[in-house]
Order: structure tokens, then C-alpha cells, then sequence
């Protein structure tokens, strides 16, 4: 095909130069070099005004979208259905360990089975950003409200994630569902088994794959909490959901557990951050 | 102005129109990928080093907001940028109407790219049963937007081409 204009010889080197770059961020980010991350936060607190900018003056073109392209009417509906059917799964959980537990009500800055741990309840921003970052959400608190990485984020009806990312004034949370997240957990009953669950994917239930004794009872619908023991993220006695089948692994060795998560996940408007320090230093209880 | 502030202002809103915007104008749960798009076209009509140039800044840039490999989209859009930049170069004719299914086609590519070096660098859940939805519903997304970043991107290059550097990409135009 004749060409219309002369074709300039491309230099591969600059392409090379570059990949070179990206590998070497790549490996600064998965080595977490302390400067490069304070560099990567400064860079996003220089630009969030920017954003939250955009974002305030777009916000009547994605209203107008929402309107067009979903039933808006409908939508909400169902979101205050999942919100009470959250609120009422972690409302039978908390009161299956009464026991061990204030008792419950209902007001999200009134949750009872956190304790007096010092808490800020946030709105829930944004959702995942692209089409390949499906498990977490932005909130629109951060650093100055004293939100740090790794703090338990709670809704009514139980855990739903850890702070991953604190900036100056929103962070990122990583929702329980995700496949790496991982979470000490205690089944409410005699046996008072514990071990680690881990998320299993939209719409999967979470799962435990070991250190449940084969021998100990556990029945289906049985309520799952954090078990708080050393060193956990998480305090003890946050819902996380309900068992939904247990059986034996291959060598009888142990029981795997599915867990339903008592929390609303999908339609989360407002979750709250417990300000929960697990080495006990500030404000946990 | 200056070409290449008038290309950072692309990029910059670019970026910001993707994470304020776009994100939420999901068509079957599926976002444009703008900045990719906007890559492409930087190849396509910048020619490939100005493109690998552009598409590894943009992708910095989005990088610093997702919650994926810092540098992983830097990578990727550098390369397909580039690729653009030469595919453009050797066989496409000077027909701006053109863009949008090579930025669909460039989409697809980069996109799949992302998945494998995604997966490479331990990122488990990018290859899912949506993978090839994502992938056409984004490409032709981003198709879509093709023309008018086409046009977008040749205003950025203009200062250039009025000075009088060397076209060489029919696109556009420049090298």
C-alpha cells in the first residue's frame, strides 16, 4: 500500500527505556519501598481537589446516565431491601452471642458489637475503577480523620473490608470477597472452632479450608464472628456471616466451611471504619 | 500552546474524565477504557515514540488511582502505543473515520494485554468469565470515542506540524 507520508524510523529504544521504567515501578511497588509510596500518596493528595472537582461537576451527566440506562426507582428499592435484610442478618448473629455482646441496635454509629472502639462513618464514593479492580470501594474519609491502612470497615450487618490505602481525605477498601482476603475467624458454638477464612469472589461465599477440627459439630446456619486473637487486623466478635455448608475434605484431615456474608456488599452506600489499632496503641477497646 | 502542554492537558483530563466520569457510564457493567483509547490515538497520530511517550504517562498517571501494580498500566499502554504508532505508520490510510475500529482493535489488544502481564505479576482475579465480554463491550466503547480523541489528539499535535516537524503517521501526522 503506497504510503502518504514518509514513515520515520521508530526507535525501539525509547519503547525499551520505558519498560524498563514501568518494571522498575513495578518492583518498587511490590517490594514497598517506604519513599515511593509516601511519593505515590503525596501525587494523590496533590490531585484529589482536582478530582473531587471533576467529580462534583460531572456528577449531572452520571445522574442523567443512571437515569436513562437503570431503573432508578427500582434500584433504590431493592438497595433499602438488601440494607434491612444486611442489618437483620447481622442482628441474629450479634444476638446468638448476646451472651458475649452488647446488646444490638440499629443505627450505624450505634453498632453494638464493636464495642466503645472509636469509629467514623464514611460514604462510600466510588466502586472499582476499570473493568479489572473489582474488589474494592473508596470512602470519603482518610488520613485526617484518623483512618490509617489495615483498620476493619463495618456495615450493619457485619465486616465488609480493610482500609488497603489512607490518603489525606478518601481510602480505599478492600472488600471481604476478595480472593486474598483473609480474616481470623470463630464459629459461634460449643466447639468454639477457630481458623482463617478467605473471600471466594463476587457471589461466592467466603471460605475455610483448614484447621476445623472433622470431628467438631457444625451446623449449617451457624453464625461465623472475628475471633480477635493476637496480632489480628480485626477486633473479636464482628460479624462476618453465616455458614452455609460444611463438609469433609478429601483426607477427612479437616471440615471446609462456606460463609455467607452478613454484610451488604453490593449496594454499600455508607460503611463505617472502626479507628481499631491491633497493637493496642491508640484507640482500640 | 505549546504541543506537548497541549498533550499533558489531554492526558491529565483524559485521566480525569476516566475516574469521574466513565467509570460510571457502564454499558452492560463495563467502562471505556478511555486512557488506553487515548494511548492508541497518540500512537496512531503522534507516531510510535510520542505514543509509547504518552501512553506510559497517562498510564502512571491512572495507575496512582487503581489499586492494581503501580507501573502496570504504564507498561502496557507504552507498548500498545507504540504498536499503534507503527501499525498506523505501515497500513492504514489517511482516513480519520479510520480510527475508530483500529482504536477498537488497538482496545482488545492492549486490554488482553493487561490481563496477561496482570496475571504475570500475580493479579489472579483479572482473567475472569467476563474477560472476553469486557473485552468487546470496552473495544467497541472505546471505538466509539476513537473519532473524537482522534480529533482531540491531532488539535494537541498541531503546534508541531505547524513548526514543521516531519509527518510520518497518515493519521496525523507527525514524527
Amino acid at each position: 500500500m503506497p504510503r502518504t507520508f514518509e514513515a520515520g524510523r521508530s526507535r525501539p529504544r525509547i519503547l525499551f527505556v520505558l519498560i524498563i521504567a514501568s518494571i522498575t515501578l513495578l518492583t518498587l511497588d511490590f517490594r514497598d519501598v517506604g519513599p515511593f509510596g509516601s511519593l505515590q500518596t503525596s501525587a494523590r493528595n496533590a490531585l484529589e481537589p482536582v478530582r473531587s472537582g471533576a467529580e462534583q461537576a460531572l456528577d449531572p451527566v452520571t445522574d442523567l446516565w443512571d437515569d436513562v440506562f437503570t431503573t432508578e426507582g427500582a434500584s433504590d428499592e431493592l438497595d433499602e431491601l438488601r440494607a434491612e435484610n444486611a442489618k437483620l442478618k447481622g442482628e441474629i448473629i450479634t444476638q446468638d452471642n448476646a451472651e458475649d455482646l452488647l446488646a444490638s441496635v440499629l443505627l450505624q454509629l450505634d453498632i453494638p458489637y464493636v464495642g466503645n472502639i472509636d469509629r467514623v462513618v464514611t460514604q462510600v464514593v466510588a466502586g472499582s475503577i476499570g473493568n479489572f479492580d473489582d474488589f474494592h470501594i473508596e470512602i470519603d474519609k482518610g488520613t485526617v480523620d484518623g483512618i490509617k491502612v489495615n483498620m476493619p470497615v463495618i456495615s450493619e450487618g457485619g465486616l465488609v473490608g480493610r482500609v488497603v490505602e489512607a490518603n489525606r481525605s478518601r481510602s480505599r477498601v478492600l472488600l471481604i470477597v476478595d480472593p486474598g482476603f483473609n480474616v481470623g475467624i470463630r464459629v459461634v458454638g460449643s466447639d468454639e472452632e477457630l481458623a482463617v477464612a478467605h473471600g471466594g469472589g463476587w457471589g461466592e461465599p467466603l471460605q475455610v479450608t483448614e484447621d476445623i477440627n472433622p470431628r467438631a459439630e457444625i451446623e449449617v446456619g451457624t453464625p461465623v464472628l472475628t475471633s480477635g486473637l493476637d496480632n489480628s487486623l480485626y477486633p473479636a466478635n464482628i460479624p462476618l456471616g453465616f455458614i452455609t455448608d460444611v463438609r469433609l475434605d478429601e483426607g477427612a484431615l479437616t471440615q471446609i466451611l462456606e460463609i455467607e456474608p452478613a454484610g451488604e456488599l453490593e449496594s454499600l452506600r455508607f460503611v463505617t471504619v472502626l479507628l481499631f489499632d491491633p497493637d493496642g496503641s491508640d484507640d482500640s477497646s | 500552546m505549546n504541543a506537548y502542554i497541549r498533550v499533558a492537558l489531554v492526558i491529565l483530563t483524559g485521566v480525569l474524565m476516566q475516574l469521574s466520569l466513565f467509570n460510571d457510564l457502564r454499558i452492560a457493567d463495563v467502562a471505556p477504557e478511555l486512557v488506553l483509547a487515548i494511548a492508541i490515538v497518540a500512537g496512531m497520530t503522534g507516531g510510535s515514540e510520542r505514543g509509547a511517550v504518552v501512553g506510559f504517562v497517562a498510564g502512571l498517571l491512572l495507575d496512582l488511582f487503581l489499586a492494581t501494580p503501580f507501573g502496570l498500566s504504564a507498561l502496557t499502554y507504552s507498548i500498545v502505543a507504540y504498536l499503534a504508532g507503527m501499525v498506523a505508520n505501515a497500513v492504514i490510510d489517511a482516513n480519520w473515520l479510520v480510527s475508530a475500529p483500529v482504536v477498537a482493535v488497538g482496545s482488545v489488544g492492549g486490554l488482553g494485554l493487561y490481563v496477561l502481564f496482570g496475571e504475570l505479576l500475580g493479579q489472579e482475579h483479572f482473567y475472569t468469565d467476563r474477560f472476553w465480554w469486557i473485552l468487546l463491550v470496552a473495544g467497541l466503547y472505546n471505538g466509539v470515542l476513537g473519532g473524537l480523541i482522534t480529533r482531540v489528539l491531532r488539535w494537541a499535535w498541531q503546534p508541531l506540524q505547524q513548526a514543521g516537524v516531519r509527518p510520518t503517521a497518515r493519521f496525523g501526522m507527525l514524527n
